[in-house]
């Protein structure tokens, strides 16, 4: 009944816009004194122009790299209450046109620390589990405004997730409901996120002898940007982008990929398309 | 666009039907001689219960054995944490309690082997473990046994009567499976 009515509300809010955010990790630590680390590499890229619904012409081959290597921790104080933080570190480029000409812009360094703190409520049954999450988050102003294709904007960022997560020994699910709002920043704005992530899972290989398996998942992830201010690519519009995920665990850590595909875009302004994106993570936990 | 925000905001409903499904058996375990079988709600993933494993792992009857590192072994198909414990030291019942408690779950159910004699004090039955100092109360009279009898038994003890038994108390469990030493 309960998972039901958790459910029921994630529809709800689902269906009034969506976009998503995914906490440090979300099956583990789960003890009292748990603690995690995780290397995630994500490279993405984007060589397509887009209008609207429909794709450009680009003549004078406009693409955008953006590489951020994420360090991330957890840390559990008990079940119900957990500390993370994410400190990103980004190369990325680009060309663009201005007055008519292909310029190409730079950005790289300590990007914005994220600083969350996940309330849960769990519910263990007999041959499941299932808990809502609540994550106030922080996105502080530490990434460099100063490169030409600058790394933060400079502004207090607070965030705001709501998930579900259900495990059997078979399948993992994940519904998190994610909104960003953005502050005023030095020179220019980034617009307010609302995101919806879902990550529906395949416990495809399990060895308990040696403590190894195999996670296999669909995610599938939709944004919704607002314009911000005085940017020169206005990201603003709707993207829903899915793809597979692998993940490896070992004993105590995890390897995992994750390859993900636009299948909808929708810009509010000529921008590029949304950026097909390759990761891969490696976590452990103590 | 609306179709697609409406098939995606549908998802949790969709797929929901295929995680109801808890395949994990609901018959009883079968404790071996030193076992001591932990069963615990919610255990469905070994990262996830390795918190669990270790708090098991620390508490002073577990005897780890050769083949394990931390003398706890899980199963996630049966949600069950299957430890070896040493006769010669007493369970300590509030520490498997406040260990699953701390690494995130609700303990359901232990089993265990026990090999002793029982006797029979103000009509209550008793089992005294061979080896130390553990008793245990029988939640129901041994059939064809007598007092002073050498038996062994398969006995499993719920969380609630954990919950409910005063410090220091004998705790009371239910047989599986009882019969004489031979």
């Amino acid at each position: 009944m309960k998972r039901s009515i958790a459910l029921g509300s994630l529809w709800l809010v689902a269906a009034a816009g969506v976009l998503g955010h995914q906490p440090v990790m979300d099956m583990a630590p789960r003890w009292a004194g748990g603690y995690g680390v995780q290397l995630f590499q994500v490279h993405s890229i984007a060589d397509d122009l887009r209008h609207g619904e429909s794709t450009l012409p680009n003549p004078y081959g406009l693409e955008s790299r953006v590489d951020t290597t994420w360090l991330e921790g957890v840390y559990t104080f008990r079940r119900e209450f957990r500390i993370t933080a994410k400190i990103p570190y980004v190369d990325k480029s680009r060309q663009w046109l201005r007055n008519g000409e292909v310029i190409r812009e730079t950005g790289h360094g300590l990007g914005d620390i994220i600083i969350g703190a996940p309330l849960k409520k769990y519910v263990n049954k007999k041959g499941y589990t299932y808990n809502l999450s609540l994550t106030p988050n922080l996105r502080l102003p530490t990434g460099s405004t100063e490169d030409d294709w600058a790394v933060g904007d400079g502004s207090w960022d607070a965030g705001l997730s709501l998930s579900y997560s259900f495990e059997t020994p078979k399948w993992y699910h994940l519904y998190d409901l994610y909104y960003w709002k953005n502050g005023s920043g030095r020179d220019f704005d980034h617009g307010d996120e609302l995101a919806f992530d879902a990550n529906i899972g395949w416990h495809a290989w399990h060895d308990g002898d040696t403590g190894r398996g195999l996670f296999l998942m669909l995610d599938i992830a939709a944004r919704h940007i607002e314009s911000g201010k005085h940017q020169l690519v206005d990201p603003a519009g709707d993207t829903i982008a899915v793809g597979p995920v692998a993940m490896y665990y070992h004993e105590d850590w995890m390897l995992k990929i994750e390859y993900r595909q636009t299948v909808y875009d929708r810009a509010k302004a000529m921008r590029f398309g949304d950026h097909r994106r390759l990761a891969v993570g490696f976590g452990m936990t103590f | 666009m609306k179709k697609l925000t409406l098939l995606f905001a549908a998802l949790p409903l969709l797929t929901a039907p295929l995680t109801t499904i808890a395949d994990q058996p609901t018959e009883p375990a079968v404790a071996k001689p030193g076992e001591l079988i932990v069963e615990v709600n919610g255990v469905v993933c070994s990262i996830c219960a390795k918190g669990l494993q270790k708090n098991l792992a620390k508490l002073d009857f577990n005897s780890p054995v050769l083949s394990e590192k931390s003398g706890v072994k899980i199963d996630i198909r049966s949600g069950r944490l299957v430890m070896y414990r040493d006769p010669k030291k007493p369970i300590d019942f509030d520490g498997i309690l406040t260990a699953v408690k701390k690494g995130g779950y609700d303990l359901d159910k232990l089993y265990t082997h026990l090999t002793g004699s029982v006797e029979s004090v103000d009509g209550k039955w008793l089992l005294s473990e061979k080896a130390g100092p553990n008793k245990f109360g029988l939640a129901n009279a041994p059939a064809g046994l007598s007092k002073g009898n050498a038996v062994t038994a398969r006995v499993m003890i719920t969380a609630k009567t954990l919950a409910k038994a005063k410090p220091g108390a004998v705790v009371e469990v239910e047989v599986d499976e009882i019969s004489k030493a031979r």
